[in-house]
């Protein structure tokens, strides 16, 4: 099972002096239980991309196939297949927080799951076991406004909202923009458990190049609307070349290590992540201490 | 007299309501002129409300705020703290409202009155500043992250501005447009002389700075070199916050027996130590 895509394309404006290809021909897979990162200059349509993972958007040629179905189906019979398949992918906008809206915590994580036109008890279970896969006791905070929470705490509740109606795939476009450094690692570990242990596949957006080393298996780079690449994280941190022609960077740790290689220390330059990194300076250090 | 004085600076929002929340408690700082300080903070700590008072689009409930010695509370001084403190926020989207470059960055000194030459004369400088001035014909929908924070500052450069603040301004920010408005700003602080404040969650840009003021709670709880501040990490992580990368592995090389100094900040410190006590 997968999601894919077929040769999209997808035009904002269209027939107007302001037409603009947001997306051009992008094909690529993902495979179900995969962590998937996507990076790439602002505006080079990776959140125009991920509207397109579940209908949000639909293009304006190829196809967007969630499961074998064709999630932007026009005739009768395929359109209830779509419909259903569409609802396999939750979709986590930017900023999630500013979208809550109800007056308790709950009443805003079910409103999904009353949408689909669920069972009270049915809702109550996926609103509580919505909050405990993100962290959030379900008793205390369950009658709170959410409006009383911190950013991230309230980011956490509208995640909620999302995983309550059960998708197979959670989309999440910048999740921890803006968060303090705690706030950013709390969240991004939380996503990590929601992957591990609850089978998620998960795709995320990130400017964040330390992020996307330590979660990713996959990563996906966009640029002027064309998908520029797709391997994993450390196959693409390896090309210089690619990363300063699309806006991105090496994460920190590569940075130093490429400098200590060049003045000639024998660190291992692939490592990706500051655990890695810092592994490889032990091994070189413990013997060369003066 | 210093350039920025907060003295006692408290802010109550709904003060006497059923909301109210104290989000600033006796804040007490001195900032000279031409100093580049960071603040740091959890998520709700109270710095945007800080930096929302020291060019008084907040007025303090308690305590006071004085730009260049002016009280912000004064009406007839509020232009004048204003053109000489410019703010840059976190959104690039939500500060640009001309259809032009060259018309968004003239719309600071249109409004002080200034004649047309002169004008022209600012808008000329603000983008050659800012490394902007092909772009003065563009539609500011066209530009990249980076490129439009580039261009709010612009905007505050026309009106003289002596003072930026940067409120999380690069937090939206792909890496490149990241570097592009930090190598920027950092520019005019040494070529211009321009105070620098930027409320930033990336520690390795808080490195770069003379001075770091740490927010909790909305009271101030420390304040030093980047050296003295990050020398403590535990206390840094219990405020939710973290320290660069490079202080953290050399902590960590240290702990493993490597001697290295203890002022290591940035990548560049760390490189040069690394390299210096490794023998080959």
């Amino acid at each position: 099972m997968s999601i894919e895509l077929k040769t999209v394309k997808y035009i904002y404006m269209p027939k107007t002096p302001y037409e603009r290809v947001a997306l051009d021909d992008v094909s690529l897979t993902i495979e179900e239980g995969s962590f998937t990162a996507i990076a790439g200059h602002t505006g080079s349509g990776k959140s125009t991309l991920v509207q397109h993972l579940n209908g949000l958007l639909s293009p304006v040629a190829g196809e967007v196939i969630v499961d074998g179905i064709d999630i932007n189906a026009k005739d009768k019979a395929g359109k209830i297949k779509a419909w259903h398949a569409r609802q396999q992918v939750g979709m986590v906008f930017q900023y999630a927080e500013t979208q809550l809206f109800e007056e308790t915590i709950a009443q805003d994580i079910a409103f999904g799951p009353r949408n689909q036109g669920l069972e009270d008890a049915e809702i109550e279970e996926r609103v509580r076991q919505a909050m405990e896969m993100v962290g959030l006791d379900y008793h205390k905070f369950k009658d709170m406004s959410p409006f009383a929470l911190s950013g991230g705490q309230m980011r956490r509740v509208a995640m909620a909202g999302v995983l309550a109606m059960r998708p197979k795939y959670l989309v999440l476009d910048e999740p921890a923009a803006g968060l303090d450094p705690r706030g950013r690692e709390e969240l991004m570990a939380e996503i990590q458990r929601l992957h591990k242990k609850g089978k998620l596949t998960i795709v995320f957006v990130s400017h964040s190049m330390e992020d996307i080393a330590k979660m990713a298996d996959q990563m996906l780079v966009m640029q002027g609307g064309k998908l520029r690449a797709a391997a994993s994280p450390a196959e693409i941190f390896a090309q210089a070349g690619l990363l300063q022609e699309t806006g991105l960077e090496q994460p920190q740790i590569m940075q130093v290590l490429a400098r200590l290689k060049q003045a000639g220390l024998p660190v291992d330059t692939r490592a990706i992540t500051p655990e890695a990194g810092l592994r490889s300076l032990r091994e070189v250090f413990n013997i060369h201490v003066k | 007299m210093s350039f920025i004085e907060a003295e006692n600076l408290t802010h109550i929002y709904g003060q006497g309501t059923e909301q109210e929340f104290t989000a600033l408690q006796d804040v007490s700082f001195h900032i000279e002129a031409g100093e580049f300080v960071a603040i740091l903070g959890a998520n709700g700590s109270g710095k945007s409300t800080l930096a929302r008072h020291l060019n008084g689009l907040l007025l303090p409930t308690g305590g006071a705020c004085r730009i260049a010695g002016l009280d912000t509370r004064s009406p007839q001084d509020i232009w004048q703290i204003r053109r000489q403190v410019g703010m840059v926020f976190q959104n690039p989207d939500n500060q640009l409202i001309a259809g032009v470059v060259e018309d968004d960055v003239a719309f600071g000194p249109e409004n002080l009155g200034m004649e047309p030459a002169k004008i022209r004369q600012q808008v000329e400088m603000a983008l050659q500043a800012v490394g902007m001035a092909e772009f003065r014909k563009f539609a500011p929908h066209l530009l990249s992250g980076g490129q439009k924070q580039r261009v709010a500052i612009a905007g505050a450069l026309a009106m003289d501005t002596k003072c930026l603040i940067l409120d999380e301004a690069t937090a939206m920010l792909d890496p490149q447009g990241r570097r592009e408005v930090m190598d920027t700003v950092e520019r005019l602080h040494r070529e211009r002389g321009l105070t620098l404040l930027c409320i930033t969650h990336f520690m390795d840009e808080a490195a770069r700075a003379d001075r770091v003021l740490v927010m909790e709670h909305g009271r101030l709880v420390q304040q030093g070199t980047p050296a003295e501040v990050f020398a403590d990490a535990p206390k840094l992580h219990k405020l939710g916050l973290a320290v660069p990368l490079a202080v953290e592995l050399a902590w960590n090389l240290r702990q493993s027996g490597v001697d290295l100094p203890r002022d290591i900040l940035s990548n560049d410190d760390l490189v040069a130590a690394l390299e210096a006590c490794y023998v080959h």
